[in-house]
């Protein structure tokens, strides 16, 4: 497999438009699970991950063939979504701006919860992180899905490291009311 | 990750994933926008630039290689030699009958030859020999007869019917049969001998054109190569050009020597070549026109409480209206601009009987001596042109010494300092060079 790769890697760094589209198959679902935690539609996910793969493609020469290739993929797809939650939204005025907490005094277990989002439907699930803030929303993807640091957040979205732990937590705050909603719902139900 | 969210995650990655053919569609498009990410043509690439240098140097090496072919091993010669071959006979066999009949078979036909060998079993049977060459004698009597209009057998009968017949005045008895069959057997060989000649002679006419051909390339190849270049000849050319995006056309005369050592050659010489044509020129033209005006200063003099007046006393300054009139002539100029031109090419030729045909290629540097242009400054002058030449050329010899010469070729400026170099749209002029050439 890993040889594979490489020889799909070497041809496309000749730009063989049949070893493109074989390693826009192989990256493509692992760049999508990036993708569609930035994005609602899968549409709007695909364009984001054609923009990422893009940028691969481009600097596929500075790929170091010793690394692991798809953490690197990875870490391309992530930037770029930030590169285009930047471009699409005003984020520093909003950032800058908003001062307020979201807070939550409600108490939602872990296992009720995690029942919850077992039973939820596929678009629920989605309509559930999408209704977040955006901020909000590309702090959470980062810290919780991405594995990225507080200060790597705040270093990658340009804000403090303060502002960084007061999103999250709003964000956090926020999916637990709904959650705390949704079970309501089933129970009444 | 804490564990709580761990299920969320999951359930949003649990979505399809998979890729649509309109998604690789939509990256096709984005790829096809980024000219760095298309494929390389097939002549940028590097294995192809690998195969063009080796095919250039396997190009060079067998021309090399064909070139300097020692000129005392010619082809033509061993052809000949194969030819002659197959008439040369073997050694020659006792004198006997069928010695005469192949002789004679070999000059009048198989058909007469026949005839003869079927005579000549007759007499096998006779005792006698004097019949046997009467016999003989009577043969080629016959086939002198039948074969009048032709000059070599009848000439060719007479000899051996001469012969012969001397051979029967010779006295009676085994001497006379000893000295007999020795005389024949030197007359067959000698008339083999000059049968030969005649078949050579008669196969140096059929070949007299091949030959002509290889004396004539001997003649062409008069160089040593051993020398290596030596002045070959002087040739004088006239040249004339059309420039197509200008409209301007260039004609001249030169002289030329060339250098060869084989087929290889180099050429130099002096052209004085004049460039000619008109373009539509505009010459700005700009008028001043200034008018004095004078500012004066005014004070408003308070007379009493509601009346007053104007006070226009003081002149503060002078100055003038400037006005600025742009025209643009516009008119055709002519150019007539005259180049002292120095080619220096290399090339190669190839001989075909009394064609030739080179091609060569080089540089040819250009001076301007003359500006006829009145709108330019001296200045230009000593202009410097630069242009890459490409020169095939066709030459006829008419004799040794003298070779007509047609030239059609291309040249590409590279630099232009000249006052011209505005009016080039293209750099590429194509020429036609006409001329004489004397050869030694």
């Amino acid at each position: 497999m890993q040889k594979d790769l490489e020889k799909i890697l070497k041809k496309c760094l000749k730009n063989d438009q049949r070893a493109q589209y074989d390693l826009y198959q192989l990256c493509f679902e692992r760049l999508m699970l990036t993708c569609v935690k930035f994005q609602r539609n899968r549409e709007d996910a695909v364009a984001l991950l054609n923009e990422g793969f893009l940028k691969v493609l481009l600097n596929l020469h500075k790929y170091d063939f010793k690394r692991d290739f798809f953490p690197w993929i990875s870490t391309i797809m992530v930037r770029t979504a930030i590169d285009h939650y930047r471009k699409s939204k005003d984020y520093k005025e909003t950032i800058d701006l908003q001062v307020d907490v979201y807070t939550y005094s409600g108490h939602c277990d872990a296992v009720s919860q995690n029942e919850v989002i077992e039973k939820m439907e596929q678009d629920e699930v989605d309509n559930l992180l999408h209704s977040l803030p955006e901020n909000e929303k590309m702090v959470f993807n980062l810290f919780e899905m991405e594995g990225y640091s507080h200060k790597e957040v705040a270093d990658l979205l340009n804000i403090s490291l303060r502002s960084s732990k007061r999103y999250l937590q709003s964000a956090k705050a926020r999916l637990r009311e709904r959650l705390e909603k949704k079970t309501e719902i089933k129970k009444v139900v | 990750m804490s564990e709580e969210w761990k299920k969320l995650k999951d359930r949003l990655e649990s979505g399809d994933m998979r890729p649509k053919p309109s998604d690789w569609d939509d990256m096709k498009g984005r790829i096809a926008r980024h000219p760095s990410l298309l494929p390389v043509p097939l002549y940028k690439r590097g294995l192809f630039k690998g195969m063009v240098l080796i095919a250039g140097l396997l190009l060079l090496g067998g021309l090399a290689w064909w070139t300097l072919v020692p000129a005392d091993e010619p082809e033509a010669p061993v052809s000949v030699q194969q030819e002659s071959r197959a008439i040369i006979p073997n050694t020659p066999e006792p004198a006997g009958n069928e010695n005469g009949l192949d002789a004679h078979r070999a000059i009048n036909g198989s058909d007469e030859a026949d005839l003869q060998e079927t005579d000549a079993e007759d007499v096998a049977n006779s005792e006698s020999e004097e019949a046997v060459i009467a016999n003989n004698d009577n043969t080629y009597s016959v086939s002198n007869n039948e074969k009048n209009g032709q000059e070599t057998s009848g000439q060719l009968t007479a000899s051996l019917s001469n012969s012969f017949n001397s051979a029967r005045q010779q006295p009676t008895g085994d001497s006379y049969l000893n000295n007999n069959t020795a005389q024949r057997e030197t007359e067959t060989v000698s008339l083999k001998t000059e049968l030969l000649n005649r078949n050579w002679h008669n196969l140096s006419n059929d070949l007299q054109p091949s030959l002509k051909l290889l004396e004539s390339e001997e003649e062409a190849s008069i160089i040593d190569p051993a020398t290596g270049f030596k002045l070959n000849s002087v040739a004088m050319l006239a040249t004339y050009g059309f420039h197509n995006t200008s409209g301007s056309y260039e004609f001249g005369l030169g002289v030329e020597v060339e250098f060869l050592n084989q087929n290889f050659f180099l050429q130099t010489g002096v052209h004085i070549n004049a460039h000619l044509g008109e373009y539509n020129d505009s010459v700005p033209q700009m008028d001043f026109t200034e008018v004095p005006v004078q500012r004066v200063d005014s004070n408003w003099i308070i007379d009493g409480p509601f009346q007053g007046h104007y006070e226009i006393d003081t002149v503060i300054s002078t100055h003038y209206d400037t006005t600025l009139t742009y025209r643009q002539i516009t008119g055709v100029q002519r150019t007539n601009l005259r180049y002292l031109e120095i080619p220096v090419m290399a090339g190669y030729r190839w001989y075909s009987g009394r064609w030739s045909f080179d091609l060569s290629a080089g540089v040819i540097s250009g001076l301007l001596t003359y500006n006829g242009m009145s709108d330019q400054g001296v200045e230009q002058n000593n202009g410097l042109r630069l242009d890459l030449a490409l020169r095939p050329a066709l030459l006829y010899r008419l004799n040794p010494s003298w070779s007509v010469i047609a030239r059609p070729g291309l040249r590409y400026t590279i630099l232009d300092q000249t006052p011209t170099a505005w009016n080039r749209s293209s750099k590429a002029t194509p020429l036609l060079q006409v001329g004489l050439s004397c050869n030694w």
